[in-house]
This record gives structure tokens, sequence and C-alpha cells, in this order.
């Protein structure tokens, strides 16, 4: 719900945009066009969940962030994505980005194996003009999602 | 893409030997047609219930030790759902060389089987999740080697 007010906002601003360059150059605009369009569509798709086990002395760390799939170069209006805890439950990551692929949300270390054995995730990822995937994940401390 | 065009050689053989595979766990076979490189391991078998009743998904993974790269245990992945769904299988595991990757795939219809398969570092689990794009639930099991 929280999206759908600066959206608007933001494609108010493109179709100001675009009726200006029309008022200046037909070329132009079409070109316009041609570039916004199809971007989201190539080599986009649903978000990525990764994660990486980080060692030193004191331990072992699970690390996690949310990105967009490589080679991707779509606008991204946002990238969001949620972690949580299954045993016991409890939301452990809550991060949202945007802006031009490739993005990533930000890296956060996640609750240690004594503290939660298993974890959930899942994100949304919304291209610019309108379309958007979700994907969800699964694992155990230890594995890796799938 | 030579590991795939394996997987789809396994799912031909398997069809074809189901019966003989899932005892497999106790005995190291030779190599069979799977994978000429790698010496069997066994199988793992289990379901997966995602949707808390009805129908489960069952999953049996045969597991090779590769003769070529060292720590690599290969898995084949077969999942069956008798029931009429869209849904999606992924295995993730670490790499022999490091970082993880996955392989999904996924189906839509009744009484389905899907196949996966993955380079997995030998002594590693696999994460097998079914995932269900229309109500977005999803239940994963972690695989454990077999020795």
């Amino acid at each position: 719900m929280q999206l759908s007010v600066p959206r608007s906002r933001l494609f108010g601003s493109l179709a100001k945009r675009g009726s200006v360059v029309l008022a200046g150059a037909v070329l132009v605009s079409s070109a316009a066009m041609i570039t916004a369009t199809p971007a989201a569509a190539v080599g986009c798709g649903a978000p990525q969940l990764r994660v990486w086990y980080d060692s030193d002395q004191f331990g072992t760390y699970l690390k996690a962030w949310f990105r967009t799939r490589p080679g991707c170069t779509a606008k991204v209006f946002s990238l969001r994505g949620y972690i949580y805890c299954t045993n016991p439950t409890k939301k452990v990551y809550e991060k949202v980005t945007s802006g031009t692929a490739p993005v990533e949300t930000e890296t956060k270390t996640l609750p240690a194996k004594n503290k939660c054995k298993s974890f959930s995730a899942t994100a949304k990822i919304i291209y610019y003009p309108d379309t958007d995937f979700s994907d969800a994940w699964t694992w155990k401390w230890g594995d890796y999602p799938a | 893409m030579s590991f795939t065009y394996r997987g789809a050689r396994a799912r031909v053989a398997v069809l074809g030997a189901a019966l003989a595979v899932m005892t497999g766990a106790l005995a190291a076979a030779p190599a069979s047609a799977d994978d000429a490189d790698a010496v069997y391991l066994g199988t793992r078998s289990g379901d997966i219930d995602v949707l808390g009743g009805g129908y489960k998904w069952h999953y049996s993974d045969k597991q090779y030790r590769s003769l070529m790269l060292s720590n690599t245990r290969n898995h084949y992945i077969h999942v069956t759902y008798k029931g009429c769904k869209k849904w999606r299988v992924r295995v993730s595991a670490p790499h022999p060389e490091g970082g993880y990757t996955d392989d999904s795939t996924t189906v839509e219809g009744c009484n389905k089987t899907a196949v996966v398969s993955i380079i997995g570092k030998l002594h590693a689990n696999a994460t097998l999740a079914i995932y269900l794009p229309a109500s977005g639930d999803t239940r994963s099991v972690a695989i454990t080697p077999i020795n």
C-alpha cells in the first residue's frame, strides 16, 4: 500500500517529462519509448537471495542480501526482501532498494545457529513501468537457500 | 551443459530401474549409465509436505562421488507430485570450487515428475525446496550426504 503513493507520483513526473519531449522533437520521444519499455524483460525476472558464511576465530556468521539477476540492466522501482527465522518465528531482515540494475539490498548478519535453526525468505521486485516478480526460499542454518 | 545432458539420461535410466534404485543406499554399486566418471553412493528419498495434508512431494536423490573432480558429489534428484498443481523444485548446494549454485524446474499438470541435478561439495547437504507460485508456499528439506 505504501508503494502506490510514490509510484503514481513518479509516473506523473515521467508523463510530464514525456510531454515536454514530445513538444520538442518527435524523434527523441520515440527513442525514449524504445529504451523505457522492454528493458525489464531482458535478463531480469525474479530477484535472487545470496548468503555467505563468514568465519573468524570467534565463530561463523551467516550474512544475507537480495540482488537483481546478473546481466539485468532494467530500472527497478523497488526490490524488497524479508527473511524470517522459522524456529522460533521472528522477522530478522527487511530491506528495500531501488535504482538501475544491478542493485542489491544491504547485507546483514542473521542470527547465530544457537538462536535460529532455519530460515524462510521472500522477495519482490517491481520494474518500471509496472512488472513484478516474487520468489521464496527456505533453508537450514549451515546449508544454502533453495 | 554436459551435466544437464547427463541429468536427462539419468531420467531415462531411473524410470527403467526405479525399483533397483530404492534399495541402493546400502551398497556402493559400480558407476551406472547416469555418470560414467563417478561412483554411485546411494539414494536418499523422502517426502516434502508443503500443504500440510493431502498429497506430498516425493523425492529421490541419487548421489555419486565424482572421479574427475576432487571433493565433489553429484546429485540427480527426481520429484513427483500426484496431485494437480503448478510447482517448482529448486536444489542448492555449495560448489566444490567455492560459493554455491542452484538448479530448478517448474512443472504444471497432474502426476508430474521433475528432475534437477547439482554438483555439490562431497560432505555438504543439499537443500531441496518446493515452491507453489500461486500461493507463495514453500517448504524445503536438507538432504544429507550418503557415505
